[in-house]
Parts: structure tokens; C-alpha cells; sequence
């Protein structure tokens, strides 16, 4: 029998200025809160919103929805190659200028009154244009957004006057997955939904591994699970200034069932209980018995990532309880048909898994919304919530960055 | 010949799966589970049977093919084999074509390229 001291050896006390106390239940439900963390997270910090590989190409696009700002965004890769964002949104009287979600264009001309723009966002041409009084053109091009890439991950930024890059921004967390190949594994699956839920609830869920053993009883058997590990502590962890690190065990003894078993020959998998992993920017505890690794990139991303594939997850706020969820299963193209019964058994397991998570969140912040109760309580496994907890507190109470909490790290 | 027959027609050794093509050899991840969502367990179970003892043979079977440049009879095996793996876990994992206790899969939208 292991301790209680054992058992709570996770790391939560080399933290002391995360407490150890309960934390309170409000940001899960006030709307109130929520305004401020739009205001002072979601304006302010740099967003992950699509890979690099999703606009391969020159004059190549996408557009999506960011319900906390309120903005449809175009992001599209100009002539020189550079990717670039942009509200989008006409100069003239405010129409969307790009209806469709992604394709490729050298030139966006809005339906209303046809005003065009270059893929660098310049104006390119005004219909009937003498009509118009004192037009500044170099001033009427479309409003850019900043953007930058990491890794292959576009990311923006609503902050106009920021200064921090986004490297400055990933800091520790962007050291942890350096090597990491991602370009590598460029075919992509996703599925996205709304959910009755608030964006933290949500993220929550994969900050810590406690409600495998029940909550995921029926998908994930043992396999994250086992004699030596029965609830599933996670081996590893890392909370940094704004980001955090977990890396899950798995069961090297987990038996798969017959089709999981089939799939597995052909290719990764994320439960099968990778054994000895030392490839770059993966397993960074070096963990004999290892699944994958959860890195939290503040506010609303987690990457899932495992030997020679990787998810991710965004959840983009609409309401205090209701939440947009994105997943994309990553994997590298597939070469033969093998592969490609790998990625999809994959793309399925991942799926049925995440369905289980979310209904529990649905219930859960459905109770929460009564408001009857003020505080909840943290198990040392639930560290990386701890920590989120306290960085959007600084964000909401403190204004951000200045005021976030400077954190020793576990060696 | 009739028209159906043909449509239907997978490589020479899986003749005795083309009963289950018109049904299961869907093109897309979003068609395949909402086939995988309102069909019965008896009927997923038959698929699953059928398949499960030719799988090393199917996988064998494609893997000597391009993906680009795949037949239209292999092409329809593999689609068939991509049912496969979405049922799966119907019959080895949930007993139920539906996770049960989970959130409805028809609040997905599923995106492939
Ligand atoms: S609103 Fe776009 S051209 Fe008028
Ligand atoms: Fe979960």
C-alpha cells in the first residue's frame, strides 16, 4: 500500500504560491467573469488557430470564426510566401469580404459593392471610385491581425499594440516540444462541436488523468491504467509561467482488442503504452511506461502528442457555458492502405473517447450554473488545473502578464 | 450483368463481402458513422464477423496497390474496411452502436480533406 505521502507526491506543494486550498467555483459560471476573460485573456494573448499545412500554397486561405472577439478571420499567404491575418471584414461598409472557409485567391472582392483586395491585404481596386471623398487607399486596405507561426502553428494575436512575440509567449513550453516533427504528420482528421459547456470546464477534463479509471471505464480498459498505476496518476509534469506539461502512463501490459490489435500493426497509437520513447520533444520525464503528452498552451490549446502522431484540441468561448471545440488527429501521410486503417481506427478511438468527456462536462457545468457550490476541491493530480486557475486569475484580477504568477519549476 | 451487381463488385477473393457494399462502403468518416449510429447490433455484428476473419487479407490484399492510382473494386474494399473500423468498438468495446454516455455523434460535424 503506498502512502498518502506517496500518493501525493505529484508536485503540487513545489508550488506554494498556487495553494493548496480549495479554488473557487466562479469562473466556472459567472457571466461576469467571463467578460473579463475575454477582455484580459482571449483580446490579449496569442491564439493557436490552424496548421501551416492548411495553406500550402500562395494565395492560399482560410477563414474561421473567433466568437470571443466577435471576428471572422481571414488568414491567407501572400505572393512572398509569408502568412498573414486579417479581420475580415470590407473597408467600405463592413461586409464579410470571404464567404467560403478555405481556397485559394490572388484577389478577394467583396459581394456587396465589389471592392477588391490583394492577398496582402492591400486594396486593390474601388468601383466607381471618383464618387468617393478624400479615398486614402494605403489606408483602406483590410485590418490586419497579428500573426506568426510556431512549429507550423499559426497563431494570432487581437492585441494590436502587443509587444511579446510569440516565441517570448511559448517560452518554456515552445523549449519542451522542440524536435518535434510536426510537418511530418500532415494529413489531418477533425471534427468539431458546440458545446453546453464553459471553455475551462472543458479544459479541465485533459488536465488531469483522475477520471480515466471512471469515466472512461467502457473506452479506455486498462490501458492507461493498471497494477502498479490504479488511478492513473500521470508519471510527469511541468507548470510554467502560463503553459503546463503532463505526460500520461500507459499499461504495458494492456492487451488490445482483435481490430485495435489489426490496426496497431500498421502504426502508431496513442494507449498502446509506447515503452522506451526518447524521440525528440516527446516523453521529456523519460517515463519507461508512456502514453502521450498533454502540453496546455495558454489559454484555450491542448496538444496531445505521442510517438509519430499528435492531436490537438481548441476551444474557443461563445458564452459562460458555451464553448466551440475543435480536435484534429494528426498523422503522416499514409503510404498504404495499412496505414490508412491505422489512422482511421485512430481517428474513431479518439472520437468515442471524447464523446464520453463531453457529456460528462455537459452534466457537470449544467450543476455547476446553480451556483450552489462556491468552491471545489483539487486532488495534487490536478496540479495543471490548480495552475490554469490561478494564471486566468492573474489575467482577470491583475491584468495580465505583469501580475502572472512567477513559478518555480519541478526538476 | 445487372447494374447493381456491378456496382457492388469487390476484388476476386472477397466475393462473398459484396453483400455488404451497398450498405457499408461509404466515402466518407461522416457517412460511415451515421450508418455505424442507425443500424441495429445484429446488423453491425453481422458486418463485423464477416470482416474481422478477412481483415489480414483485405490489408494484404490493398497493400500492394498505390493509394493514387486504386481500382475502383479495391476502392470499394476499402471503404468497406474503413466501416470496419468504425464499428469496431461497437461490438468489442461498447456492446451498443452508440457510445453510450456520451454526447449524441450527430452533434459532430466530422471534417476530412
Ligand atoms: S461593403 Fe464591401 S464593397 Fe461595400
Ligand atoms: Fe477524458
Amino acid at each position: 500500500m503506498r502512502t498518502d505521502e506517496e500518493n501525493r507526491n505529484f508536485g503540487t506543494t513545489n508550488y506554494p504560491e498556487l495553494g493548496i486550498g480549495p479554488i473557487s467555483a466562479e469562473p466556472y459560471y459567472s457571466a461576469e467573469y467571463f467578460e473579463r476573460e475575454k477582455s484580459s485573456i482571449f483580446s490579449k494573448v496569442w491564439l493557436n488557430v490552424c496548421r501551416e499545412e492548411e495553406l500550402p500554397q500562395a494565395n492560399d486561405f482560410v477563414t474561421f470564426y473567433v466568437p470571443s472577439n466577435k471576428a471572422s478571420v481571414l488568414i491567407v499567404r501572400g505572393d512572398d510566401g509569408k502568412v498573414r491575418a486579417f479581420y475580415n471584414l470590407c473597408s467600405h461598409r463592413g461586409n464579410k469580404v470571404v464567404w467560403e472557409s478555405k481556397g485559394s485567391s490572388k484577389a478577394f472582392a467583396c459581394r456587396y459593392h465589389g471592392w477588391a483586395y490583394r492577398s496582402d491585404g492591400t486594396l486593390a481596386s474601388v468601383p466607381d471610385a471618383g464618387g468617393f471623398f478624400e479615398l486614402d487607399r494605403g489606408q483602406l486596405g483590410l485590418t490586419p491581425i497579428r500573426a506568426d507561426i510556431w512549429g507550423g502553428f499559426v497563431f494570432i494575436n487581437f492585441d494590436a499594440a502587443g509587444a511579446e512575440s510569440l516565441s517570448d509567449y511559448l517560452a518554456e513550453v515552445g523549449d519542451q516540444l522542440k524536435g518535434f516533427p510536426f510537418a511530418k504528420y500532415s494529413a489531418w482528421s477533425r471534427f468539431t462541436a458546440e458545446l453546453r459547456v464553459n471553455w475551462k470546464t472543458a479544459i479541465d477534463a485533459f488536465q488531469e488523468t483522475y477520471h480515466v479509471r471512471f469515466l472512461h471505464k467502457r473506452s479506455l480498459g486498462d490501458s492507461l491504467t493498471g497494477p502498479e498505476n490504479p488511478f492513473c496518476h500521470c508519471g510527469w509534469a511541468q507548470v510554467y509561467d502560463r503553459h503546463r506539461t503532463m505526460s500520461v502512463y500507459g499499461n504495458p501490459k494492456y492487451c488490445p482488442t482483435p481490430t485495435e490489435a489489426l490496426a496497431y500493426q500498421f502504426g502508431p497509437s496513442a494507449t498502446k503504452g509506447n515503452i522506451g520513447q526518447e524521440q525528440a520533444g516527446i516523453n521529456p520525464g523519460r517515463l519507461p511506461a508512456w502514453a502521450f503528452d498533454a502540453h496546455h498552451i495558454f489559454p484555450n490549446c491542448v496538444m496531445g502528442i505521442s510517438a509519430e502522431t499528435y492531436f490537438t484540441h481548441q476551444f474557443w468561448p461563445i458564452a459562460v457555458d458555451r464553448t466551440a471545440w475543435v480536435v484534429t488527429n494528426y498523422h503522416a501521410p499514409a503510404m498504404n492502405a495499412g496505414q490508412m486503417f491505422n489512422q482511421q481506427y485512430s481517428d474513431t478511438q479518439l472520437r468515442d473517447i471524447l464523446l464520453e468527456d463531453a457529456i460528462t462536462l455537459e452534466h457537470a457545468q449544467e450543476a455547476i450554473g446553480s451556483g450552489g457550490k462556491r468552491s471545489f476541491m483539487l486532488h495534487d493530480q490536478e496540479l495543471l488545473i490548480r495552475h490554469m486557475y490561478n494564471v486566468v486569475e492573474g489575467y482577470v484580477r491583475k491584468g495580465g502578464n505583469s501580475a502572472r504568477p512567477r513559478l518555480l519549476h519541478k526538476q | 450483368m445487372s447494374e447493381t451487381e456491378q456496382i457492388e463488385e469487390l476484388p476476386e477473393n472477397f466475393k462473398e463481402l459484396e453483400r455488404f457494399v451497398s450498405a457499408w462502403s461509404l466515402a466518407s468518416e461522416q457517412e460511415r458513422n451515421r450508418k455505424r449510429r442507425s443500424s441495429s447490433m445484429h446488423e453491425i455484428r453481422r458486418f463485423y464477423d464477416a470482416m474481422l476473419q478477412r481483415m489480414p487479407e483485405v490489408s494484404k490484399h490493398l497493400n500492394g496497390f498505390n493509394l493514387q492510382e486504386l481500382p475502383q473494386r479495391e476502392c470499394r474494399l476499402l471503404n468497406l474496411a474503413f466501416s470496419f473500423m468504425e464499428i469496431a468498438s461497437a461490438v468489442e468495446v461498447y456492446s451498443s452502436p452508440d457510445v453510450p454516455d456520451a454526447i449524441e455523434a450527430e452533434r459532430l460535424t466530422i471534417l476530412t480533406p
